[in-house]
């Protein structure tokens, strides 16, 4: 029988296909398969089901009521909400009001579903939830761990990100007194917390799903680079276009891709025409085959500026793809060893001039390719499931001095 | 292999007429019986065993030193279950000799069908009898929305012992709520629909179990209270129908508390919540008015 009740809460989850979202789904099914009671919480508008496939078993519930059950008026004053919402009028005064009608029923449903459920353990995904969790009110008394999934600097001091409301930038960061546990992707993210909450830290790095080895194996690979990230400014694919400019005379039969959708969309296509790489590189858009392109490149370029994790880089070594990246970008330096399942790009000087001849080498060496493919298999079995649900258990039931040393023992 | 789970609190002479009526079954796979004691007193328990003893099913007995109640007893039965099957029975109420024949046919149909057999459960129509009463039949409707059935509990109600089912799609979702003396079923069935279960019916429209039905000694509050933390605990999913539908389900609840009030001779906290009731929704409250009117 389930014995131990877990609670997920996450802001959105309807249709969304990023990283943390399927971290959350994934992590869910592993642990309802491990014999735990799940329930995802959000708190959204639109009642679509989540992107990637939930086991049966997992219970969903939506906070937020509907719109069609409000009435006319509150209908009305709700469309004047979202407007203010939306808009980036932020007057001294009304800031904490802008706040509360933006948030306030998030936390304060959520506290109240929390006392009626009464789960074990409640673990929030994502500032906003984490927020929410950690000023809701409620009596019963679960373990409560904060999942976080990027760069902290990133999460809670870049007034760009999430609610540029210096309310909330303030409450994200006073709402993490309240937790148990704080789960963290990269070992390097804890210099950033105060010296108060770093005994509370727990790196939980994202699990790699195993690809079936004869496929590995018996994968025909194309002379391609691939990209794969959305078109975002941090993930830079502009110098993997600039970097090909400098290749494409010496690899005519070598193609790039780039795979993902993005605000970029626009200024990228431009840059390929500007540049003559028409043919040479391709936005190749969304794509629900992943597993196919993997399996068919032979290099992963991941020029991104920083990561929080780099799902992208740990499923293209699991598929056998070696990584070229730069030395600076955490996550990547984390994950990929220089020479050993990937080669490392100076970010010093001409970032997109470096970046070509590091993909120069390795595409003129196929010996090396092969090489990195195998080490890169090695070196993801750090990420295997089955040590990451381990990691999962700790921060849901705390570290019991057996278990602590044994994870230290681990490491 | 089928594992029949039975609760027993201090009622030998109840699970004796249970046990019986699994001897009788014409399904003649394999059966194990389990029965939780929960912290009867001791010549009731020794009373129980004795009868146990005489049996011939194979019957697994364990005892829970204190009275842990209903849903805890239920945990402990499904906990000690392993066979594929779990079929439920609460001491006191029985099976009509063909009720598991006909719901494993159904059961297998479905493995013809090529359905998941980890998300179903095989319901049944019944026969319900006051103490003292007619047996009237009740039929389980299964097709439409389940969980809404489930809320307002006309057409589908959530009774554990018409199941049967396999062990992994009883344990799909999280097991029986301990802070819910009553109605721990209610809240076990709006989960697993929730959680993706389904339930079907028999291929039979006859009765293949009996309740034998008393509200007698049960307090009306804690029923409502009950009411109340299953509303609230699965309030999400309860309010996408509507708040006209909430006001409805929750006018119902309060007129199952006040039968069990004025069953046990407390009228006036009858009529009390027959108040809550109209104050919930006041055309439903008007209609049961004058339905009882109506049947004198």
């Amino acid at each position: 029988m389930r014995q131990t009740k877990l609670c997920f809460v996450i802001d959105r989850l309807a249709l969304r296909s990023g990283g943390a979202e399927r971290v959350l789904i994934e992590t869910a099914n592993a642990l309802h398969d491990a014999g735990y009671s799940i329930e995802i919480v959000t708190h959204e508008q639109r009642g679509k089901p989540p992107f990637y496939p939930l086991r049966p078993g997992i219970l969903r519930a939506n906070l937020r009521p509907a719109n069609e059950q409000r009435g006319r008026i509150r209908r009305m004053i709700d469309r004047l909400r979202m407007k203010w919402h939306r808009s980036e009028w932020l007057p001294y005064g009304l800031r904490r009001l802008k706040w509360l009608s933006m948030h306030g029923g998030f936390k304060s449903r959520l506290g109240r579903h929390i006392d009626a459920t009464q789960p074990d353990a409640v673990i929030a995904f994502l500032p906003p939830s984490v927020t929410a969790l950690g000023l809701a009110r409620f009596t019963h008394r679960p373990r409560l761990f904060a999942s976080l999934h990027n760069v902290p600097s990133q999460d809670f001091d870049n007034p760009q990100r999430w609610d540029p409301n210096p309310v909330d930038r303030s409450f994200r960061r006073a709402a993490l007194d309240r937790y148990d546990a704080i789960g963290i992707l990269l070992p390097e993210f804890q210099d950033w917390f105060p010296e108060h909450l770093r005994a509370r830290l727990l790196v939980v790095p994202n699990a790699v799903q195993p690809v079936r080895s004869d496929l590995v194996r018996q994968a025909i690979r194309d002379n391609t680079v691939i990209s794969v990230g959305r078109l975002a400014e941090v993930k830079q694919h502009r110098l993997l276009i600039e970097a090909w400019a400098y290749l494409k005379d010496d690899f005519p039969d070598w193609t790039c891709k780039i795979y993902g959708i993005g605000p970029m969309q626009e200024e990228l296509s431009e840059l390929i025409c500007k540049l003559g790489l028409t043919g040479h590189v391709s936005l190749m858009g969304d794509t629900r085959e992943i597993e196919k392109v993997y399996l068919s490149a032979s290099i992963l370029a991941h020029p991104a500026k920083f990561e929080g994790f780099g799902l992208v880089i740990t499923e293209a070594l699991a598929h056998g793809v070696p990584v070229v990246g730069f030395e600076d970008c955490s996550g990547f330096n984390f994950i990929v060893k220089d020479g050993t399942s990937g080669l490392f790009v100076n970010g010093e000087g001409d970032r997109a001039r470096n970046l070509s001849k590091v993909l120069a080498r390795l595409m003129c060496d196929p010996r090396r390719q092969e090489n990195l493919r195998a080490g890169g298999l090695r070196e993801v079995e750090r990420f295997a499931p089955e040590r990451i649900l381990a990691l999962w258990k700790l921060a849901i039931h705390g570290p019991t001095e057996h278990a602590a040393a044994k994870f230290q023992g681990e490491d | 292999m089928l594992d029949v789970l039975i609760p027993h609190f201090n009622d030998a002479e109840a699970l004796d007429l249970s046990l019986r009526s699994v001897a009788a079954q014409t399904w003649r796979g394999k059966v194990r019986v389990i029965v939780v004691d929960d912290g009867s007193p001791s010549d009731e328990l020794r009373r129980a065993e004795a009868i146990i003893s005489s049996c011939d099913l194979d019957i697994e007995l364990i005892k829970q030193p204190e009275n842990r109640g209903r849903p805890a007893t239920r945990n402990t039965l499904l906990s000690a279950s392993d066979a594929r099957f779990i079929a439920w029975l609460d001491a006191g109420d029985t099976w009509y000799e063909k009720k598991l024949e006909t719901q494993f046919n159904t059961l297998y149909k479905q493995v013809y069908d090529g359905q998941d057999l980890s998300r179903i459960w095989v319901t049944c129509n019944y026969d319900w009898q006051w103490v003292g009463g007619r047996r009237r039949k009740v039929t389980q409707t299964t097709s439409g929305d389940q969980l809404k059935h489930l809320y307002v509990g006309d057409r589908l109600r959530a009774y554990l012992w018409t199941l049967l089912g396999t062990r992994e799609a009883f344990n799909l979702v999280s097991g029986f709520d301990e802070r819910l003396p009553r109605l721990q079923d209610l809240d076990y069935f709006i989960s697993f629909v929730r959680g993706g279960g389904r339930l079907i019916s028999a291929e039979s429209s006859d009765a293949l179990c009996c309740y034998f039905k008393s509200d007698v000694g049960r307090n009306a509050q804690e029923i409502r209270d009950c009411y109340e933390t299953i509303f609230s605990k699965h309030g999400p999913s309860l309010n996408r129908f509507g708040v006209k539908f909430v006001r409805r389900a929750k006018a119902k609840a309060d007129f199952v508390a006040a039968r069990f009030a004025k069953n046990n001779r407390t009228p006036l906290v009858s009529l009390g919540f027959r108040m809550h009731a109209f104050g919930m929704d006041p055309r439903y409250t008007l209609y049961r008015a004058k339905k009882s009117l109506r049947n004198g």
